[in-house]
């Protein structure tokens, strides 16, 4: 295989090993941030605004603090006079300033002995709050006498990219489409909640949370602070589902400011309200646009634009979305994005991001245009979806004026703004083979099977993302230190929401150092370890950290050659390898020694052990510019025209991530996907009430995701293997795709179970309202 | 400070009416629980006196007494659901508790839990009121039968006195040539009701329908029979119904029921799904009885 | 003052009336694999087996279990000595955050010795009252059909 340096046969990579922290998950023993207590850990509870937006005239802590057993309050007058700011624009204030901007928004914090003290107290703080007009809507948001949210503005600066000329391009086309939808806000959902310990020692603070960006989360505490890096440690913890929720989230911070005011550690935890309604959720998001393509269907002309609300903090330019360079094929294109604040609680990333939104509005035109054309929609998406070393046209009109690869790795780069690998023509067709699309397909509007009330249908979807991304952070990077007795430590940060990255990482060391994943210990959340890293977002784990992995690996592995090389096996170090924990000449095998025995001998010259520190060499190329992942997924849906409900009978997906890593990792990845892009299909959505902004279902009896019997039991999966040239022994990120891939598929297959386009979710109401049943 | 109860265990019915009499307010009778701990810890309701109902091993029964069944009050929901004793026409008791709530709730949670919580869609409130159920009340004083068709009287409330206790339900075994049906809409597979209703019809040798009750939940404050619809089927031929008579018992369904829009759904869509729920109760029902006519 | 029968141990413990099961079981017994999420009965992640059926223990008091016998999933088995249900959920992968999982292991227990022979998709409704927000259902249904054969091999 390509990008397998060392060309011998795989031994560890592609195997299903079982997950690192297996027995303690089936066990009970994991420990999840919300289980975490350090001595003399004192209570935090946090009092939230009751108001969408006011200015807080007055705060009297004095009855709060006079409780027994209080042992402090922080209020704005506590905070730094700093904004800090979350990745990705996710997230920009102060810790606690006197401007509330959504109900539920942190007003203030106590600290007591116990959570029910702590419970009462907050209770005691009286708060004046001089109300002010309040928005919701992001159309009304983004008028010019809408209330400001924000000292700067609703309005974000719109994030526009356009190449050729969509306006000729339109003209020119034989066919134009027209859409537009609406999709409601989805959340996280989380099982498993979380909670943040903060202590201070002297100037430093360690936090203990549970976070996907441990090094993320450390520069915005150092950030909103006011302090430097150095004094700051991050102690990642396993969280429950968290696809995008906990990276570091304002909670964090003042429970950091409450530690620091009564010089105790203290402990807050979210209860399952404020999980759902005052963190994050996922924009409110209203694309429309056109689309214009040829008799002979090739798309021609993309125009879109994307209105999507940011809430109280989030202050995102654009969602997010990789999806417009899949069809990027198109000669003229634009996209033009405007992000606007509303006082509804933070809306900022959340999986898959644009390309679950705008990515389903874009298979809707393509989808709309295949009508018109009387066109097959496989065929259509066989026709313009874009292939292996064509332009990546969008990023190439964002980013070309940044990035120029250097000459001295122009041998070692892939060709930037260049598709490099793609295996979604396979996905496709393999996909279609097994579904049996050409049988079940019975044309545009067309049900496969009518009974009684019933109406059956099939329908396909394409979803991609980034594998990681570049964007003004830090490298991604990796550390490899092997002990004396010949054992191994991975540090690489990363989040630990059951993506089972530690595996697959410790799989790419173990294939490297030719030893077991079993003898490889990592470590995922600890900044005073571990090297700065985007952490798992964007889907850069197996990717980006892979791709340092595997350099740190590769340095480790030839520090050892050499030592073995130098001192007990006569031969250069090119000659030889290592297998199964030994290090041997490859043509004369006998002569031999173990990794552990190596490790643990002083070497003749120094008269020490060896010390074996490895970090990746090669500088990463910038992957935002190459590497797509790519999902298609095939759906037969149910939807009976009385009730308006809608049931998934049969679900294949299809997947290119490049080379699998670890099969049963990667089954659950992207079946995991499809079931949270599925829930949003058909019965996900935050309800905010239209008067004050409150979020009114903030709990799991109120917003509702599927459970096991929602979702066909065995979906069938086929990965089909690009071969990525910079991704480790070629695989590539695998997280956001399904999701992306999921409601477009479904969408489809719903119109052509009914012959109705529905926004999403697709409730009940919305069809039989679109039925003209109601 | 700290917000907690009085725990008190009474072993018998008459011990449990004794305690709720003493401390009458401030005492609430609690079965399995589930909806009162939520209530309580979400300050809806206050609570000084719990009396723990779940070790009165006299309400917790399912038995048979000549054409009687008799379910005491404290019967676990899980219980309901696998219990052999509710065949033929009582099965939708036991397809209303096997749609109760998570199965995990209903290791804990009771009919008389579900009944007494009075929420409008309790899922065994319209089985039971369509079998023609009733509800025995007991107090220190006296004990008294209320028919289930007057055991709700509005959200959350019932026809219970302060200080009086449900112990039994009692079921008339409906005659062989009775069919039934229990259906219920949600959300996805486990969720409160967004429409649940209940039919029960029965024939005689003629075929001729009598005893026809509908009732319907989760469309009104309380769950409510549609009377003007049982009419309309009352003495009809099973063999003579045609598609239009059945539309009209949807119809007048759809009309009588008073739906709001919530959280869960809307008020035009439960007003038709009640509809479209009638009309598949009444083919359910025809279906059964059409097929045990010719045998 | 209440006796619980918890994993084969008795245990004398002073609570407060209003302590839910769960509450006394992590913070009274350090039982912390007893997992609590919604607080609502709603996720599933807090099920013990309260004589030998699945229930919930964030919805009821801890005085109601008295006199039951209480199995949670530090008494199935541990790190160095798995019972064959959670062997088949490494095997199978079935789970991804781990965090429902002590609770679907627990009524996978109950399932497979009331109705061994359950197909996937009894099995899928058996486990109706957990979340999974990590969407591992398929493995987890494999998982519980690998048990199955496991327990059948271990009885037969």
């Amino acid at each position: 295989m390509a990008n397998n340096e060392l060309n011998i046969p795989l031994s560890v990579i592609g195997k299903a090993f079982p997950i690192k922290d297996a027995r303690e998950k089936v066990t009970g023993t994991l420990k999840y941030a919300i289980d975490c207590q350090v001595p003399g850990m004192a209570y935090g509870k946090i009092l939230r605004s009751p108001h969408a937006h006011a200015r807080i005239t007055k705060i009297d802590s004095s009855q709060a603090e006079a409780l027994p057993g209080v042992l402090g309050v922080v209020t704005y007058n506590d905070a730094p006079d700093l904004d800090w700011e979350a990745h990705w624009f996710n997230y920009k204030g102060h810790i606690l300033d006197d401007h509330v901007r959504f109900v539920g928004d942190e007003v203030a914090a106590v600290a007591a002995v116990d959570e029910e003290i702590a419970k009462e107290a907050v209770k005691l703080i009286k708060v004046d709050y001089e109300i002010l007009p309040s928005v919701f809507d992001p159309q009304e948001a983004l008028k010019d006498d809408a209330p400001q949210v924000r000292a700067e503005g609703n309005a974000r600066e719109p994030a526009i990219c356009s190449w050729g000329n969509v306006d000729k391009g339109l003209e020119a086309s034989d066919i134009v489409v027209e859409s537009s939808m609406n999709f409601e806000s989805q959340h996280y959902a989380p099982i498993g909640r979380n909670a943040c310990v903060a202590e201070w020692t002297a100037d430093r603070v360690t936090m203990w949370t549970s976070t996907q960006t441990p090094s993320e989360c450390r520069d915005a505490i150092a950030m909103g602070m006011g302090m430097p890096l150095s004094k700051v440690r991050i102690i990642g913890m396993p969280s429950g589902s968290s696809i995008g929720l906990w990276w570091t989230n304002n909670f964090m911070l003042v429970t950091v400011l409450l530690a620091k005011k009564i010089c105790r550690p203290v402990k807050i935890e979210l209860d399952q309200e404020e999980c759902f309604a005052t963190v994050k959720r996922r924009h409110i998001e209203q694309p429309k646009g056109r689309l214009g393509c040829s008799s002979d269907g090739k798309i021609t002309a993309i125009d879109i634009e994307h209105i999507f609300d940011n809430g109280g903090y989030g202050v995102k330019p654009d969602p997010g979305y990789l999806c417009a360079d899949l069809w990027g094929n198109s000669l003229n294109g634009r996209f033009v994005c405007k992000g606007v604040s509303t006082n509804l609680v933070t809306a900022s990333c959340m999986r898959g991001v644009g390309d679950v939104t705008i990515g389903t509005f874009l298979n809707r035109l393509l989808d709309l245009a295949a009508i018109k054309l009387d066109m097959n929609p496989l065929e259509f998406y066989l026709k313009n979806h874009l292939k292996k070393g064509e332009i990546l046209q969008q990023l190439h009109t964002a980013l070309a004026h940044e990035y120029e690869t250097p000459p001295e790795c122009e041998d070692r780069w892939p060709q930037i703004f260049h598709l490099s690998s793609e295996a979604l023509h396979e996905c496709l067709i393999k996909g279609a083979k097994r579904f049996n699309w050409k049988e079940k397909f019975k044309g545009w509007g067309k049900p496969l099977a009518v009974s009684g009330s019933k109406r059956r249908a099939v329908g396909v979807g394409i979803g991609t993302h980034c594998c990681g991304t570049e964007d003004d952070a830090g490298p991604t990077s990796a550390i490899v230190r092997v002990h004396s007795d010949g054992s191994v430590s991975l540090s690489c940060s990363m989040g630990r929401h059951g993506q089972g990255s530690e595996t697959t990482q410790s799989q790419i060391a173990a294939e490297v150092l030719g030893i077991l994943p079993d003898q490889i210990d990592v470590e995922a959340g600890d900044t005073e370890v571990c090297p700065w890293s985007h952490g798992s977002v964007a889907s850069t784990s197996a990717y980006r950290t892979g791709f340092a992995t595997k350099g740190a690996s590769m340095d480790a592995r030839s520090q050892i050659l050499e030592i073995a090389a130098r001192h007990y096996i006569k031969g250069k170090p090119e000659q030889l390898d290592i297998k199964n924990g030994v290090i041997y000449h490859k043509k004369h095998p006998d002569q031999k020694i173990s990794l552990a025995e190596l490790m643990s001998q002083p070497q003749p010259d120094t008269l020490t052990r060896p010390s074996i520190i490895g970090r990746p060499i090669h500088r990463m190329p910038p992957t935002i510019t190459f590497a797509r992942q790519f999902a298609a997924h095939f759906v037969e849906v149910e939807v009976d025209i009385e009730t308006g409900q809608i049931k998934l009978l049969d679900y294949l997906l299809t997947q290119d991530s490049g080379t699998v890593l670890n099969p049963k990792v990667l089954e659950n990845q992207v079946t995991g996907g499809a079931i949270q892009g599925a829930g949003f299909a058909l019965i996900e959505s935050m309800v905010f009430d239209e008067q004050t902004g409150k979020v009114l279902n903030p709990n799991f009896l109120d917003y509702k995701v599927f459970r096991a019997p929602d979702f066909p039991i065995q979906p069938e999966i086929l990965f089909c293997e690009s071969n990525d040239p910079v991704g480790p022994y070629g695989c590539k990120g695998a997280g956001e795709s399904p999701i992306a891939a999921s409601l477009p598929a479904i969408s489809q297959a719903v119109y052509n179970a009914i012959g109705v386009w529905l926004d999403v979710p697709m409730t009940p109401q919305r069809v039989l309202h679109a039925l003209g049943k109601i | 400070m700290k917000k907690t109860f009085t725990y008190l265990r009474p072993l018998t019915p008459v011990e449990a009416c004794r305690f709720k009499e003493k401390y009458d307010k401030k005492a609430k009778f609690w079965a399995g629980g589930t909806d009162l701990l939520i209530q309580w810890r979400s300050e809806k309701i206050k609570l000084d006196y719990c009396v723990d109902l779940s070790f009165i091993s006299d309400l917790e029964y399912i038995k048979k007494d000549l054409d009687l069944i008799c379910i005491g009050s404290s019967t676990k929901v899980n219980a309901l659901e696998n219990s052999s004793k509710l065949d033929d026409s009582l099965s939708i008791i036991r397809e209303a508790a096997g749609e109760l709530g998570p199965p995990g709730l209903r290791t804990t949670a009771t009919i008389g839990g579900n009944l007494c919580n009075a929420a409008p869609s309790a899922d065994l409130a319209t089985p039971l009121i369509v079998l023609g159920a009733q509800a025995k009340f007991l107090s220190s004083t006296e004990e008294r039968w209320v028919n289930m068709d007057e055991f709700f009287l509005n959200v959350n409330q019932t026809a219970l006195k302060e200080n009086e206790l449900l112990t039994e339900i009692k079921i008339p075994i409906p005659r062989d040539t009775t069919a039934t049906s229990f259906l219920k809409i949600g959300r996805n597979v486990v969720d409160i009701a967004i429409v649940n209703m209940s039919m029960k019809a029965a024939m005689d040798e003629a075929g001729i329908l009598s005893d026809v009750k509908i009732a319907f939940g989760a469309v009104a404050p309380t769950p409510i029979r549609i009377k003007s619809a049982e009419k309309l089927l009352l003495g009809a031929d099973i063999f003579k119904i045609k598609d239009t008579l059945i539309d009209e018992v949807g119809n007048k369904v759809a009309k009588e029921v008073k739906p709001i829009t919530d959280v869960r759904s809307s008020a035009e869509y439960r007003r038709e799904v009640s509809r479209v729920l009638a009309v598949r109760a009444v083919k359910n029902i025809l279906g059964d009885l059409k097929k045990r006519r010719k045998v | 003052m209440i006796t619980l029968m918890v994993n084969n141990k008795e245990y004398q413990l002073e609570i407060e009336p209003h302590e839910t099961l769960v509450d006394v079981l992590q913070k009274r017994l350090g039982l912390m694999g007893v997992r609590m999420s919604c607080g609502q009965g709603e996720c599933g992640a807090c099920t013990i087996l309260l004589d030998n059926k699945p229930a919930l223990s964030c919805m009821m008091l801890a005085c109601q279990a008295e006199g039951k016998e209480i199995l949670t999933i530090e008494g199935l088995g541990t790190y160095d000595d798995l019972h064959p249900i959670q062997e088949s959920f490494i095997e199978e992968h079935g789970f991804q955050c781990g965090f429902c999982t002590p609770g679907v292991i627990m009524t996978t227990k109950s399932l497979l010795e009331t109705k061994p022979k359950s197909n996937a998709s009894e099995i899928a409704m058996s486990l109706s009252g957990h979340i999974c927000r990590c969407g591992a259902y398929p493995k987890i249904i494999k998982s519980v059909q690998n048990a199955a054969k496991k327990l059948e091999k271990n009885h037969g």
